[in-house]
């Protein structure tokens, strides 16, 4: 059969698969997508050469791949080995020889615990399904809270349609959005209205991170094993990489008596969504870590703020007017072992946009 | 047992064909391989596994899936399976 690892030979060409197919990008790829792939993939931090990525070669042409990372997590303090995988594409003239399947076949029988994946789309929903994965609701479940009403509504008009009438009108609302917008934050009867936090906010280092998540992580099956030297890669490369956001705010928050009571990770963009990779902390507080994120992202303009539901703050999300959705990515996993499906479904685990392969993206 | 030159097992296949791809069925004969039908890439292939089940009142796994590489193994798979249930 065709499939076999990724080599670094192999960049160059599954950098063009992922630019003109993936991204459904025209011109000649960017060297840029080059250096993603070269170091996601053969210089991330978790590299295990027993779950590498895979391609499709068909006679010297890579008609198709399926990237894998690694990642580790702990399983009631025991390592367990997740493969995460991703930037999945075959070439359209190679599709009848079936190279998805295969791909995703001899990437279900690595030797991993856990195969997974957190931003799936439906078509690849359905086809893994068919092929033994498992949609694990409670993390394929999203919040989203909106921050500018308006400019949501034109972002959205614009996003839908892209007739020249539509970027007019967007264009010609965009000083009334404001206005709206404004009075939407300031009115004390305003859904949207935006708090500021009594909470004192610093810059959140790995090593804090670390130790919040050890100690607001609670009390779940599954969890990550959070190092600092990989935390440290992860994110410089979602700063550099800028996947989902041009910037990435990271902050940690004390009270009045300069204790951690919470933290969070966000992509900013300023007219666009905050994109929230992981929010924790003490369950006291959570009303208070989500004003401050709400205004923080507001402050730097994001339109409206988006993450995963952690189910423990269903209620403080819906307090503070997030209504969900499951129009975000699904996660996805199999697993020859029913144990680990049974808790991911049931909840038991403590997982972010951290720690799967939605924070591992490209942006431009 | 059925055989793989069944017309009947072949006509019920080529059913399930134009319910998951929207071809002539008579387009589809025992040598069909994938290449020969634009549509019966990755995704098409499991609507097609579904069309099939439905169509003999089966269900296949994944490495019956996986060894569906064209109209010839589909046949006999299913006429492998159709033994098994008659024989249970």
């Amino acid at each position: 059969m065709p499939v076999r690892p990724l080599a670094k030979d192999d960049i160059p060409q599954v950098a063009d698969l992922y630019w003109t197919i993936l991204r459904e990008r025209k011109g000649p790829t960017p060297p840029a997508v080059q250096s993603f792939l070269q170091e996601l993939y053969f210089t991330n931090p978790w590299i295990d050469h027993s779950l590498p990525s895979l391609v499709y070669d068909e006679k010297g042409t890579i008609a198709g791949f399926l990237g894998v990372v690694p990642r580790k997590m702990l399983f009631k303090g025991d390592p367990v080995r997740i493969a995460y995988g991703g930037n999945f594409v075959v070439r359209p003239e190679f599709r009848t020889t079936l190279a998805g399947l295969h791909l995703l076949r001899t990437y279900m029988a690595g030797g991993q615990d856990l195969s997974q994946t957190d931003s799936a789309n439906d078509t690849s929903r359905a086809l893994l399904e068919r092929l033994g994965f498992t949609t694990i609701m409670p993390f394929s479940l999203h919040w989203m809270r909106l921050l500018r009403p308006a400019r949501c509504l034109s972002y959205a008009v614009s996003h839908l349609s892209e007739s020249k009438l539509a970027a007019a009108l967007t264009f010609a609302a965009k000083p009334f959005c404001g206005a709206l917008d404004s009075m939407a934050a300031k009115l004390s009867s305003s859904p949207f209205r935006n708090t500021r936090s009594s909470l004192q906010a610093s810059e959140l280092d790995v090593d804090t991170l670390i130790n919040c998540v050890a100690e607001f992580r609670g009390g779940p099956s599954l969890w990550p094993d959070y190092d600092a030297p990989s935390l440290n890669w992860l994110l410089s490369f979602m700063e550099r990489m800028k996947g989902h956001g041009n910037g990435l705010r990271k902050l940690v928050l004390r009270d009045s008596g300069g204790k951690i009571v919470g933290w969070y990770i966000y992509y900013q963009t300023q007219g666009g969504l905050a994109d929230v990779a992981q929010i924790g902390g003490s369950r006291r507080h959570v009303k208070e870590i989500l004003d401050h994120l709400f205004y923080d992202a507001w402050s730097h303009g994001a339109i409206a703020a988006h993450g995963i539901v952690d189910r423990r703050w269903m209620d403080d999300l819906s307090g503070k007017n997030c209504f969900f959705t499951c129009r975000g990515g699904w996660t996805v996993a199999h697993s020859r072992k029913p144990n680990f499906l049974e808790l991911l479904n049931s909840g038991d685990a403590f997982l972010s946009r951290l720690d799967g392969e939605w924070c591992l993206a490209f942006g431009e | 047992m059925v055989n793989v030159n069944n017309e009947e097992l072949l006509g019920k296949v080529r059913t399930a064909f134009k319910s998951a791809f929207d071809i002539d069925p008579q387009t589809i004969t025992i040598n069909t391989v994938p290449s020969d039908v634009s549509s019966w890439d990755s995704m098409g292939h499991v609507t097609l596994a579904s069309s099939l089940e439905q169509a003999f009142g089966l269900t296949f796994d994944v490495d019956d899936l996986m060894a569906m590489e064209n109209v010839k193994e589909i046949c006999r798979i299913v006429q492998s399976k159709l033994g098994q249930v008659q024989g249970a």
